[in-house]
């Protein structure tokens, strides 16, 4: 059986991982992007950045790879409050989007998440497992209902076989 | 395979925790005064009767959040712990 579906490498991005209180990481965002997510599990895109909250009290800030050196002097991770850490990790993930009719099904192949759109709506957000590994996984809204996942990069050449397999 | 619920990220499977050992076991007072097999006992062999038992399970492929949950042994039921619902 082939699957009406592709998987697509993303390129690299900038991405910085923020440990906080929620206020004080809303107040602390707020400079850099508009909108914020407001659910658990979710993200909210502002424009071409994009913000995942992933736990109580965790996010990751994903903008284009141009925007990062500014992005670093905006934030100033060095001189964030004790209360929140903030660390550029763009090298540390590896992002691949699946789009296509039947990407729920591959989806569903590399995950036991419940991708059901009232368990997983568009626009969630969460860390899961994936190939047998931690993995973050964003559906994208759409028609065509596409999903973002990334892995540690040291994974990326194993789940892009994954894929590759699947796909065949 | 269980289901557990996270309180931030809801029902998930089981695949996206470890498990963090009993809830509810005490310490013993004086660990010095212990012998190395009863040590070995308290640490590594948790009690496993059959009905409702008090479990910590890390959410280490999700959230993050370590939870506690009441886990019935005999028919796997799992609710959350009144602390954390």
């Amino acid at each position: 059986m082939r699957y009406d579906a592709s998987v697509a490498k993303q390129e690299l991005q900038a991405l910085f991982d923020i440990k906080g209180r929620a206020d004080e990481v809303r107040e602390y965002l707020a400079g850099v992007a508009r909108l914020l997510p407001g659910s658990p599990c979710t993200f909210a895109a502002d424009g071409s950045r994009t913000i995942y909250f992933l736990g109580r009290s965790h996010w990751l800030l994903r903008a284009p790879l141009e925007q990062e050196i500014g992005l670093l002097e905006e934030l100033r991770p060095d001189d964030a409050t004790e209360e929140l850490s903030v660390v550029l990790v763009s090298d540390s993930y590896a992002f691949f989007e699946i789009s296509g009719t039947d990407a729920p099904d591959i989806v569903s192949i590399a995950s036991p998440l419940d991708i059901g759109s009232r368990a997983f709506p568009e626009f969630g957000a969460t860390f899961t497992e994936a190939f047998g590994i931690k993995a973050l996984l964003a559906r994208k809204p759409g028609d065509r209902g596409a999903y973002e996942l990334a892995v540690d990069r040291s994974y990326e050449n194993m789940v892009a076989e994954y894929f590759r397999r699947i796909l065949r | 395979m269980l289901e557990i619920c996270c309180p931030f990220c809801g029902r998930r499977n089981e695949s996206e925790f470890s498990y963090g050992g009993p809830a509810a076991m005490r310490r013993p007072e004086r660990p010095e005064d212990l012998s190395a097999e009863d040590w070995v006992e308290y640490l590594t062999v948790p009690s496993n009767p059959l009905g409702p038992v008090l479990e910590h399970w890390w959410h280490a492929r999700g959230c993050g959040a370590w939870i506690t949950v009441r886990r019935d042994t005999g028919t796997h039921e799992i609710k959350p712990d009144s602390d954390d619902a």
